[in-house]
C-alpha cells in the first residue's frame, strides 16, 4: 500500500509556501499572525513545525492542510496551487492528498473504529472496497481487533492510531499532524511516533508535524521554527536516548 | 456517498443524545397531533354542524306555513305540483316543540336538544339516511305502529332506554305529554343530530287529536320548473338550498380556517422547536463537522447527511404525532359530539394521518434546513482556532434569502392543508406578524420583568440573571403560555360565571320552581298530590295552539299560542302594560307590547295586532272566535329564567277562552308550583313517580341540564385551549433542554465551586417558574381586559374578574412550567462536574 512514487526527480515539492501571510481580527483589530513565511518540503521529508504558543504554528498548519486560506502569498500541495481554491476544490485536495491527525484525536464519537476509518472513503472519488480498505488500514495500525469499538471504548493511544488510519486510508501523499502526542502519556506517545515513523517508511509519506516536544522534533529531517509569525533558526537540541532510538526506528 | 453509512451515522447520532432527540420528536409530534386532531374536528364540523345544505334543508326546498299546520288543501296543492312535474317527491314532517323526555319508570325528565318530530316513514328522509342499531330495521318498520318511536343511540345510552320501553315528551306550552314506545334505536340520522326522537305522522295525529299536524314539507325539485315562487306566492315560508348554502358558507369557512389554521400554528410551534433543537445540536457538533470537512466532506455531503438525520427525526416525530393524534382526535371528537349532541362515529382516517405525517416531515425539513445549512457551512478552521465566523452582508443576505425561501415553502404546505393558497398565505402571514408583534410586546415585558428588583435570595437572583441572558429563547414559550392561560382563563370565567348564575337563580331564589305538564283533566289529581306534599296549590296555565288572523285577513304567526290564566288570580309571568286591569275584560285578549331594546328576555317583536283590533282566533277544536284586543302586556324578567322553559308568548286571555278554543281531549296545562328549594329534587322525583302520566320538571332539573351543557362547553374549550398550554410546556421543555446543553460547562463550574445538584436544579426551576408567573399573570391581565371589553359591549353579561380563580390558574401555569423544566433539567443538573469539565 504505497501512496505512489515519492522520489521522482523533478517532481514538485510536497509543500511549497511562498511569502505566506495571515491576519485575523482580534479585539477589533487585524493582527498579523503570519508575516511572510516561505519554505518548501520535498516529497518524503519529515518536517516539524515548532515555536512558542502564539507563534503561528497552528495557523500555518491550517493553511498547509487546506483548512484555512492565507491573506497573502501562495501555497501549493504536490504542485497544485491551493491558495485561491474554492471550498469544493479544497475538500477534494484534503480528501485525496492530505491526511490530518489532531492532538485531541477528533474521532466521530457515534461511529466505530472501522466506520471512522471508512468515513473519508465515502466522499472519495472512485473509492471501492471501502470496508476492506478500512480494515486493512486498521490492521496496519495494529487495531484489527478493535474495529467494532467506539472511541470511548478505546484508550488514548488506540484512538490516535484510529485517527492515523483514518488520515491515511485515502492514500494521501502528505500527513499533517498537530501535536499528535500532546494528549498521550510518554510511553504511548513513543508508540504513536514509532507508528508514524513506520508508516512514513512504508508509505513514503511526507510529514509535517507541529510540536512543542523536542523529542518529536528530534526525529524530523528538518525543523521549521516560527517566532512571531516568521521563520527563525531552531534552537539547539539535546538528543535524548529515546529520540535516538525512535529516529533509528524511523529510518 | 453510501446511503447505508449515512443512515447508520444519522441513527447513531440521534441515539447518542436521546433526551434532545426526544425533545425534537415531541415538538414535531405536537405539531402533527394538533394538525390531525384539529383537522378531524374541522372535518366533523363540516360533516355535521354546517352539513351539506341539502341535508340541512331535507331536500332541495323546505316550506312552512308560518306556524300553521299544513292542511289537506295544501297537501292537494303539493300533489298537483308533483303531478305537474315541478316536485319530484315530497315528505311532510311535524315538529314537536317539547323539550323534555321522561321515561315511564322514572320521576326525572331529560332535557332534549336534538330533533323531536313526526315524519312520514314512507318518504322520509329525502336526503341522508337513518342507520339503525339492528341493520335489518327500516324506518317504515320501526314506525309502523302508532305510538312507536325511534330514538337516537346517545339518548338510549344516556337515559338507559331500550326497545320496548315507554316514555313521554313534554315541555311545550299547548302540547300535552306525548306517550311513546321505543321501537328502534338509530346510530345515525340524516343530519347526524343526536338526542332526537322521531315518530310517525299518524302518531302525531293521534297525540294531538288533529288531522293536520305537519308543519313542514321538504321536497326535491321535479324536471318541469321550480315551484318556489308559486309556494311563496301562496303564503309558504320557503327555504332553499342556495339560501342555506349562503348562510352556511361563512361559518363553515371560518370554522374550517380556524381549526386547520390552529393546526398549522401547532405545526409552526413544532417547527420553532425543531429549529431551536437542531441549531443547538448542530452547534454542539461544530468540531465533528469540521473533522468531516478535514476528511474531504463537502457542504453537499453534509447537507445530505444532516438532511437524512432531520428526515429521520421528522419521520419518528411524525409517527409519534400520528399516534397521539389518534387519541387526541378521538377525545376531541367525543367531546364535540357529546357537547353538541352529534351522532358521529370516530374512526381513524388513514388519509388524514398520512397527510399530517407528511406535513410534519415537511415542516421538520423546512424548519431544520436553516440549521442544516448553517451547520454544513461551518469552516474546518475551527479545529485550529475557536473563532466565531463574521457575518458579512453577503451572509446576512444569504440567510435572509434562505429564510424567505423556507417561508415560501411552508406557505405552500399551509396552502395545501387549507385547500387555498390565499388562506395559506393568510395563516403564515398571521403567524409571522403575530409572532413579531407578540414577540415585541413580550420581549419588552420580559426586558422589564427581568430587571424588577426581586428579594435578594441568591438562587432567585441567579435565575433572574439566567432569564435575562436567555431572554430571546424565553419569548416563544412565554407567548404560548400566555395564549393558553388567556383562552383557558377567559373560557373558565365566562362559562363558570354563567353556570353559577343559573345555579344561584334556580336553587336559591325560590318562587315558581316546579312545572308539571299534564292534560287538563289531571289538574285536580295534581293539586291533590301537591297538597299531600304540603306544597301550596299550583297556578294552572292553559296554553292552546291557535291560528290568529288580523282584521285584514293577514295571518299573525307571532300569535300562534293562546295562554289562558285565571282572571281572579294575579299574573306572575307578565304585567299589563296598557288596557284594562287584569281580570276586568274577560272576553278580550292582550297582545305582547313590542320592545326593541333591553336584555334578551325583554325583546319582543311587533305581533301585527293592535289595541282595538278584533282578531279571528281558531283553535285545535276547529272552533273560531272573534276576540277584541283590549291591551298589551310585557314579560316580567324572571330570576328563574331557564332557556329550557319557554318564555311567555302569544295571546293572553282568560282560561275560559283557552278552554273554549282548545280540544277537550288534548288540551295541555302547565301547573306551576312553589316548592321548598332545598327539597326540589326529591319532591320532583316523588311527584314524577306519583303522577306517571304527567311530566314534572323542577327548576333544579332544568338548571342541571343547562349546567351540564355549560360544563361540556367548558371541557371542550379547555381541551382545545389546553393545546396552547401544552405547546407552552413543550417549548419550555425545549428551551430548558437546549439551555442545559449550552450551559453544561456552566453547570460543571457551578458544581466545582460548591453548588450541589439540587441547588443547580432549583436555579433552573426558579427561572422557569418566573416565566410561568409572568405568562400566567399576563394571561390573566388579558382576561381582565377582555372582560372589561365584553362588559362594555354586552352589559347584560355582567361578567366579573374572578381573582381567586386567576390566582389559581397562574399557580397552575407556574407549576406546569416548572414540571416541564424539571423533567428535562433533572438529568443534566445531576451530571458529575469532572465529566463536564473534562469535555472541554
Amino acid at each position: 500500500m504505497r501512496a505512489g512514487d515519492n522520489s521522482g526527480a523533478g517532481a514538485p515539492p510536497a509543500v511549497a509556501a511562498v511569502d505566506l501571510r495571515r491576519s485575523l481580527p482580534l479585539g477589533g483589530e487585524q493582527v498579523e499572525i503570519l508575516k511572510g513565511v516561505s519554505f518548501t518540503v520535498p516529497r518524503g521529508e519529515w518536517v516539524t513545525l515548532s515555536g512558542p504558543s502564539g507563534s503561528g504554528k497552528s495557523t500555518l498548519l491550517g493553511i498547509i492542510a487546506g483548512l484555512d486560506t492565507p491573506s497573502g502569498g501562495t501555497i501549493a500541495i504536490d504542485g497544485v496551487d491551493i491558495t485561491r481554491m474554492d471550498e469544493r476544490g479544497l475538500a477534494r485536495i484534503r480528501n485525496a492528498k492530505i491526511g490530518i491527525v489532531f492532538q485531541s484525536f477528533n474521532l466521530i464519537p457515534t461511529l466505530t473504529a472501522q466506520e471512522n476509518v471508512e468515513a473519508p472513503l465515502y466522499v472519495s472519488q472512485g473509492a471501492h472496497d471501502i470496508g476492506k480498505r478500512a480494515a486493512e488500514m486498521l490492521d496496519l495500525v495494529g487495531l484489527s481487533d478493535r474495529r467494532r469499538h467506539r472511541p470511548h471504548q478505546l484508550s488514548g493511544g488506540q484512538q490516535q492510531r484510529v485517527a492515523i488510519a483514518r488520515a491515511l486510508v485515502t492514500r494521501p501523499t502528505l500527513l499533517i499532524a498537530d501535536e499528535p502526542t500532546g494528549n498521550l502519556d510518554s510511553a504511548t506517545g513513543t508508540q504513536v511516533l514509532a507508528l508514524i515513523a513506520r508508516l512514513r517508511a512504508e508509505l513514503g509519506l511526507t510529514l509535517v508535524v507541529a510540536t512543542h516536544d523536542p523529542a518529536v522534533a528530534a526525529h524530523a529531517d528538518r525543523e521549521l521554527h516560527l517566532i512571531d509569525g516568521l521563520l527563525a533558526d531552531p534552537p539547539a537540541r539535546v538528543a535524548t536516548a529515546g529520540a535516538m532510538t525512535l529516529a533509528g526506528v524511523a529510518r | 456517498m453510501s446511503l447505508s453509512f449515512y443512515l447508520r451515522y444519522a441513527l447513531r447520532t440521534l441515539g447518542r443524545d436521546p433526551q434532545r432527540t426526544a425533545l425534537a420528536m415531541v415538538c414535531i409530534a405536537f405539531g402533527v397531533m394538533s394538525l390531525v386532531g384539529l383537522q378531524s374536528v374541522a372535518g366533523l364540523f363540516a360533516r355535521t354542524v354546517v352539513a351539506d345544505p341539502h341535508t340541512e334543508v331535507g331536500g332541495d326546498v323546505a316550506a312552512r306555513r308560518y306556524g300553521l299546520p299544513i292542511t289537506a288543501t295544501q297537501i292537494a296543492d303539493l300533489d298537483r305540483l308533483k303531478a305537474a312535474g315541478q316536485i319530484a317527491v315530497y315528505t311532510l314532517t311535524a315538529e314537536n316543540p317539547a323539550s323534555f323526555l321522561k321515561p315511564a319508570n322514572s320521576g326525572h325528565a331529560h332535557a332534549l336538544i336534538g330533533q323531536r318530530m313526526g315524519v312520514d316513514p314512507a318518504t322520509y328522509p329525502l336526503v341522508g339516511r337513518f342507520v339503525f342499531s339492528t341493520p335489518t330495521t327500516t324506518l317504515a318498520q320501526a314506525l309502523a305502529t302508532p305510538g312507536d318511536a325511534l330514538i337516537t343511540r346517545d339518548l338510549a345510552q344516556n337515559i338507559g332506554l331500550a326497545v320496548g320501553d315507554h316514555f313521554s315528551l313534554s315541555g311545550a306550552p299547548g302540547t300535552a305529554p306525548t306517550d311513546l314506545r321505543v321501537a328502534a334505536i338509530a346510530t345515525d340520522t340524516p343530519r347526524h343530530i343526536g338526542d332526537s326522537v322521531y315518530y310517525s305522522l299518524a302518531t302525531a295525529r293521534r297525540v294531538s287529536g288533529q288531522p293536520d299536524v305537519a308543519t313542514e314539507v321538504q321536497l326535491l325539485l321535479g324536471p318541469q320548473g321550480n315551484p318556489t315562487e308559486y309556494l311563496k306566492a301562496h303564503s309558504w315560508n320557503v327555504t332553499t338550498v342556495a339560501e342555506v348554502q349562503q348562510i352556511n358558507n361563512g361559518p363553515a369557512n371560518v370554522f374550517d380556517l380556524m381549526f386547520k389554521g390552529a393546526g398549522i400554528l401547532g405545526l409552526i410551534i413544532s417547527g420553532i422547536g425543531v429549529a431551536n433543537t437542531l441549531q443547538v445540536l448542530f452547534a454542539r457538533r461544530t468540531l465533528e463537522i469540521a473533522v468531516l470537512k478535514t476528511l474531504g466532506y463537502q457542504q453537499r455531503d453534509l447537507l445530505a447527511l444532516f438532511g437524512i438525520e432531520t428526515l429521520l427525526l421528522g419521520l419518528a416525530g411524525s409517527l409519534l404525532g400520528a399516534l397521539l393524534a389518534v387519541g387526541l382526535s378521538a377525545a376531541l371528537m367525543g367531546l364535540f359530539a357529546h357537547t353538541f349532541a352529534l351522532l358521529v362515529s370516530w374512526s381513524v382516517d388513514p388519509g388524514a394521518l398520512l397527510g399530517g405525517m407528511s406535513a410534519g416531515i415537511a415542516t421538520t425539513l423546512v424548519f431544520g434546513t436553516y440549521a442544516i445549512v448553517r451547520a454544513s457551512g461551518a469552516r474546518p478552521a475551527v479545529l485550529l482556532r475557536d473563532q466565531a465566523g463574521r457575518q458579512g452582508w453577503r451572509a446576512w443576505l444569504q440567510t435572509g434569502g434562505l429564510l424567505l425561501l423556507l417561508g415560501g415553502v411552508f406557505t405552500v404546505i399551509s396552502g395545501v392543508i387549507l385547500g387555498s393558497a390565499l388562506n395559506g398565505v393568510g395563516v403564515v402571514a398571521l403567524a409571522v406578524v403575530g409572532s413579531l408583534v407578540l414577540g415585541a410586546i413580550f420581549g419588552a415585558i420580559l426586558f422589564g420583568a427581568v430587571r424588577l428588583p426581586l428579594p435578594r435570595l441568591r438562587l432567585l437572583v441567579m435565575s433572574q440573571r439566567s432569564l435575562k441572558r436567555g431572554r430571546g429563547r424565553a419569548i416563544f414559550p412565554l407567548i404560548a403560555l400566555w395564549a393558553g392561560v388567556f383562552t383557558i382563563g377567559l373560557a373558565t370565567m365566562v362559562i363558570s360565571q354563567a353556570t353559577d348564575r343559573f345555579a344561584r337563580h334556580g336553587i336559591n331564589t325560590g318562587g315558581a320552581n316546579l312545572y308539571i305538564y299534564a292534560h287538563v283533566d289531571e289538574v285536580r289529581r295534581v293539586q291533590a298530590e301537591l297538597a299531600q306534599h304540603t306544597i301550596p296549590a299550583a297556578q294552572v296555565h292553559y296554553a292552546v295552539e291557535v291560528g290568529t288572523t288580523a282584521p285584514t285577513g293577514q295571518y299573525l304567526p307571532r300569535l300562534d299560542l293562546l295562554q289562558g290564566r285565571d282572571p281572579a288570580a294575579p299574573l306572575t309571568e307578565v304585567t299589563i302594560h296598557s288596557g284594562p286591569a287584569w281580570g276586568t275584560a274577560r272576553d278580550g285578549v292582550y297582545v305582547p307590547q313590542p320592545q326593541a331594546s333591553g336584555n334578551e328576555d325583554q325583546l319582543v317583536a311587533p305581533s301585527g295586532a293592535q289595541v282595538g283590533n278584533t282578531l279571528t282566533v281558531t283553535g285545535p277544536s276547529g272552533q273560531s272566535r272573534r276576540l277584541p284586543v283590549v291591551g298589551t302586556y310585557v314579560r316580567v324578567t324572571s330570576p328563574n329564567r331557564n332557556p329550557l322553559l319557554q318564555p311567555f308568548s302569544g295571546l293572553l286571555a282568560s282560561h275560559d277562552t283557552a278552554l273554549a278554543l282548545g280540544n277537550p281531549a288534548t288540551t295541555a296545562v302547565t301547573l306551576v308550583a312553589d316548592a321548598p328549594p332545598d327539597q326540589l329534587t326529591t319532591l320532583s322525583d316523588a311527584l314524577g313517580r306519583a303522577l306517571p302520566t304527567t311530566t314534572v320538571i323542577s327548576l333544579a332539573d332544568a338548571n342541571d341540564a343547562i349546567q351540564r351543557i355549560f360544563r361540556d362547553l367548558l371541557t371542550l374549550a379547555i381541551a382545545v385551549a389546553g393545546l396552547a398550554l401544552v405547546a407552552g410546556a413543550i417549548l419550555i421543555a425545549n428551551a430548558v433542554g437546549l439551555a442545559m446543553v449550552e450551559r453544561r460547562r456552566e453547570v460543571g463550574i457551578l458544581k466545582a465551586i460548591g453548588f450541589n445538584s439540587g441547588q443547580v436544579l432549583e436555579t433552573v426551576l426558579l427561572e422557569q417558574g418566573l416565566l410561568g408567573v409572568i405568562g400566567g399573570a399576563l394571561g390573566m391581565i388579558g382576561v381582565a381586559l377582555a372582560i372589561v371589553v365584553i362588559d362594555q359591549l354586552q352589559p347584560a353579561a355582567k361578567l366579573t374578574f374572578d381573582l381567586p380563580q386567576a390566582a389559581l390558574l397562574t399557580v397552575v401555569t407556574t407549576a406546569f412550567a416548572m414540571i416541564a423544566a424539571l423533567l428535562v433539567a433533572w438529568q443534566p443538573t445531576h451530571v458529575r462536574p469532572l465529566t463536564v469539565l473534562r469535555e472541554d
